[in-house]
């Protein structure tokens, strides 16, 4: 037994040792896995690099973030693909960050993005799904949402594990600032449950658990145009939409460095680009010479996008997530 | 002396983890955490889903006890008692991804209640879900102490019983409750212990903020915050509470016997009784439908739908592969730990000016219970951190928290054994002078040899089916069957999830198996001509 374990290691030990360079990638589950952009964005990169692009996908997006912290300066990775506006400052707080060198004024952002170390690669904008079929009149504004009867049944984010649960936690914030725990607990009998991932939640909605889930206005596009189901609706609220801006960035201690900003200008390229809207499902920052897919024609476009300063979002997160943990712990 | 040395490890593991995660924490905020409401609302729900899902063992388990008692003679009685006595090596992921087929909303459960016209219920997430994962894991344990508690019941007493003509109420008030009133304490202090470190359950079916528990809080203060100063609060304050439960419940300790040693069958006056039948029929039946519809649910669910694709991803076979390498490591490390310490346990109380000694050793291997595994996990990590690349470190910190936690149970199953074998023959082999390999070769292994595979078949399962440590240091590379299903469960693939369920009871049945099978093997010494 003890030789074959030996053998197994061995074997697991010259399956890393290459001769090309070895970019790595820490990601989410979801752009890593096969159904996600990953696969395309290794092929393509790939091609032009001479390397091996070797993405590890780790459960969430605040995992990538505390998996580095965890790993500190001898982090065997070189970029970090998928963190967000929420999360930036507390990433550039860690030190563990160094500039990139893509200049950022050719990208197409619906809000002025101005931090040299965070490379935008897509955004979108949070909003609640629901299924014509079984809805016919969801509410169609914030307050209606929080007034709605408790037979409603809503899958939100937890804001700790989930960027799209601190979204929704910094779309409620910047809807009702000091008054969001009477906000909050208004809306907890609603809540079915708030999973840890987004993953979970879009399952549970689309399994008939939920009559609604927090996901982003372009999620009915996947439902379009891989499944040719127009069913699924977002509902635009005119309080206004959350934004989400995906950022990439190098990490200081990159044992590629030059690699790692070559990815960089990758990412910011007119072939990653293309694959993030039936990739990922979100905006790409670089709007595609031959335009969106029509499907996207058809999505709801917020009236008013709402996005907290992301320095503020450093200083009273904390805060923030206790006031609704609280709420929902009553 | 390898005992020695092995405590001072196993200690020195310990401290060094918890020294490893001050240093990098900083300050500690422990009044600071303590002042929070939130913290408060977690402690509170620690204890009250702990309390009731102890109630509810313990409640439950008397009837249950009672009428496996009573009915000596049925059809898969022996499969049944069986059943509870491993239902603590079931892979904690593959019973609550069973739980969430019967009892999710779109689960048997609800099934049933849409076809005799009802609306569906969502009773699973939150408290609910983890008292129905709790109990089903503690029920079987509970009734397995109380059933050997009832079988020690001497003959005279029904006898007696039958003379005075008592009735049903009577027999359990004058013969039954005596027997397990003394057992009572003990084995709640056991549940409760263990429901109130529980992880993956709590992790998998509550989590969210109104159902969060100490360990669940601490794991998330690292994954999600990163606030090591936080983890390090928060660790001290379960620390603390699990100590003093330890002292209240095990201060006055009662023995809990997993193995009863008094024949069956008595009769007894009420056995006949048709209200008797039907009762305890009833009690056996819906415990059964309980216990085993989860599994049932896992396999029906895995044979329909295609969730056999995931045999074709790498991330099952890397999973897979891991998950042997890391629990048979766990298994052989928890194993020769176990050994050691009980060696020394059993020299120590040789001598009457040492006996008093051997509770430390004793001691050592209980307070890893006391631990929170992701405390001691991160405190490792970041000590060594410096010296290796994360992946081999996480796997190497797997082993080994994973052998530190199930020496528990295999110093349980070992010092008994061992301390009888040194009572009969260390004299013997320090007069004829046999040491070292030979006297591992001709005494130990030879007498020993069925606690010590069992030990380690029981540590190895307990390995391949943990989810603990794992859940922080897991990525796509670095991941063991039961992170998978928990992954699965996370993205909603619930077909792939009970395909890979099935593998990992398959693969623990092998393990657990093959390795017990490794004492009927004439490896070592010869057979006697």
């Amino acid at each position: 037994m003890r030789f074959y374990l030996f053998v197994l290691l061995l074997i697991s030990n010259l399956a890393l040792a290459q001769d090309k360079p070895v970019l790595t990638v820490y990601t989410y589950d979801s752009f890593a896995s096969d159904w996600g952009p990953g696969p395309k964005v290794e092929a393509a990169f790939e091609e032009e690099c001479e390397c091996d692009l070797n993405f590890v996908a780790v459960d969430s997006s605040t995992g990538i973030l505390s998996r580095v912290q965890l790993e500190g300066e001898s982090s065997s990775a070189d970029v970090l693909l998928g963190l967000d506006n929420s999360l930036v400052v507390e990433a550039q707080n860690t030190g563990l960050i160094t500039e990139h060198e893509v200049d950022m004024t050719k990208l197409d952002l619906p809000l002025p993005w101005n931090n040299q170390k965070f490379l935008p690669f897509d955004f979108g904008f949070f909003a609640f799904i629901y299924d014509t079929s079984r809805i016919t009149s969801p509410p169609n504004s914030f307050e209606k949402l929080l007034d709605a009867g408790d037979d409603l049944k809503i899958v939100i984010q937890d804001p700790r594990s989930s960027t799209t649960g601190l979204g929704f936690l910094l779309w409620v914030k910047s809807l009702y600032g000091e008054d969001a725990p009477q906000a909050w607990s208004r809306l907890a009998p609603k809540i079915l449950t708030v999973t840890k991932g987004w993953s979970e939640a879009y399952g549970m909605f689309l399994e008939g658990e939920a009559d609604m889930v927090l996901s982003y206005t372009t999620s009915p596009a996947y439902h379009m145009i891989v499944e040719q189901e127009s069913r699924y609706k977002a509902i635009g609220f005119p309080e206004g939409h959350g934004i989400q801006i995906e950022v990439a960035a190098v990490l200081k201690n990159a044992p590629h460095p030059e690699l790692a900003q070559r990815f960089m200008h990758f990412i910011a390229s007119e072939s990653f680009q293309t694959l993030i809207p039936t990739g990922n499902w979100m905006y790409p920052v670089i709007f595609p010479k031959q335009g969106l897919p029509a499907e996207f024609r058809d999505l709801v476009r917020p009236i008013k996008t709402l996005m907290i300063d992301p320095q503020g979002i450093a200083d009273n997160k904390a805060d923030w997530i206790d006031e609704f943990n609280q709420a929902l712990s009553q | 002396m390898p005992g020695l040395f092995a405590a001072i490890l196993v200690g020195l593991t310990v401290v060094s983890a918890l020294c490893g995660l001050a240093i990098h924490a900083g300050d500690i905020p422990l009044f600071e955490q303590l002042s929070k409401p939130y913290t408060w609302s977690i402690i509170r729900f620690t204890f009250t889903q702990a309390a009731l899902s102890t109630f509810f063992s313990v409640a439950l388990a008397v009837p249950l006890a009672r009428a496996l008692y009573r009915r000596q003679h049925f059809f898969g009685r022996a499969l049944f008692i069986r059943f509870t006595s491993i239902s603590l090596i079931v892979p904690t992921m593959v019973a609550v991804l069973g739980i969430v087929a019967v009892h999710g909303r779109n689960g048997w459960i609800n099934d049933l209640l849409t076809l005799i016209g009802l609306s569906r219920q969502d009773y699973l997430y939150g408290l609910n879900g983890i008292l129905i994962a709790h109990i089903f894991f503690n029920l079987p344990l509970v009734t397995r102490l109380f059933l050997n508690g009832l079988s020690d019941i001497p003959a005279y007493q029904w006898k007696l019983a039958t003379l005075l003509g008592f009735n049903s109420k009577q027999n359990f008030r004058l013969i039954e409750w005596p027997a397990l009133r003394g057992l009572v304490p003990g084995a709640a202090g056991i549940v409760f212990l263990l429901c109130f470190t529980s992880f993956a359950i709590v992790l998998s079916l509550g989590g969210g903020p109104g159902s969060t528990t100490l360990e669940v809080a601490i794991y998330q203060a690292i994954r999600f915050d990163f606030d090591l100063s936080k983890a390090v609060a928060l660790s001290l304050i379960q620390i603390g509470l699990c100590l003093v439960l330890a002292f209240l419940f095990f201060s006055k300790q009662s023995v809990l016997k997993l193995q009863s040693d008094q024949p069956p069958g008595v009769g007894r006056p009420d056995s006949g009784q048709v209200i008797g039948i039907v009762h305890d029929n009833l009690v056996i039946g819906v415990t059964a439908i309980f216990l085993l519809s989860p599994f049932t649910a896992v396999l029906i669910n895995s044979l329909s739908g295609n969730g056999w694709m995931i045999l074709t991803d790498q991330r099952f076979w890397r999973a897979f592969g891991s998950s042997l390498f890391i629990s048979l490591n766990a298994g052989l490390l928890a194993t020769v730990l176990g050994l050691s310490i009980a060696h020394l346990i059993a020299r120590l109380r040789c001598n009457q000016t040492t006996s008093w000694l051997a509770t430390i050793p004793e001691l050592v291997g209980m307070l890893t219970l006391l631990i929170p595994p992701i405390t001691l996990g991160t405190g490792l990590f970041l000590l060594f951190r410096s010296f290796t690349d994360a992946l081999s470190l996480g796997q190497w910190l797997v082993i080994s928290i994973n052998a530190i936690f199930t020496l528990a149970f295999t110093l349980r199953i070992l010092v008994a054994p061992v301390q009888q074998q040194q009572n009969r023959f260390h004299h013997l082999s320090r007069s004829l002078g046999i040491t070292g390999w030979n006297q591992w070769k001709l005494v130990l292994w030879p007498t020993l040899k069925k606690p010590i595979c069992y030990a380690m078949a029981v540590s190895t399962t307990l390995s391949a089916g943990d989810m603990g440590v794992i859940a922080l240091f897991g990525t796509d590379r670095l991941s063991t069957l039961p992170l998978l299903i928990y992954r699965l469960l996370g993205n909603y693939r619930l077909d792939q999830a009970a395909v890979v369920a099935i593998c990992l009871c398959i693969l623990c049945l092998l393990l657990f198996w093959s390795i017990e099978k490794l004492a009927h093997s004439p490896a070592g010494v010869k057979p006697h001509a």
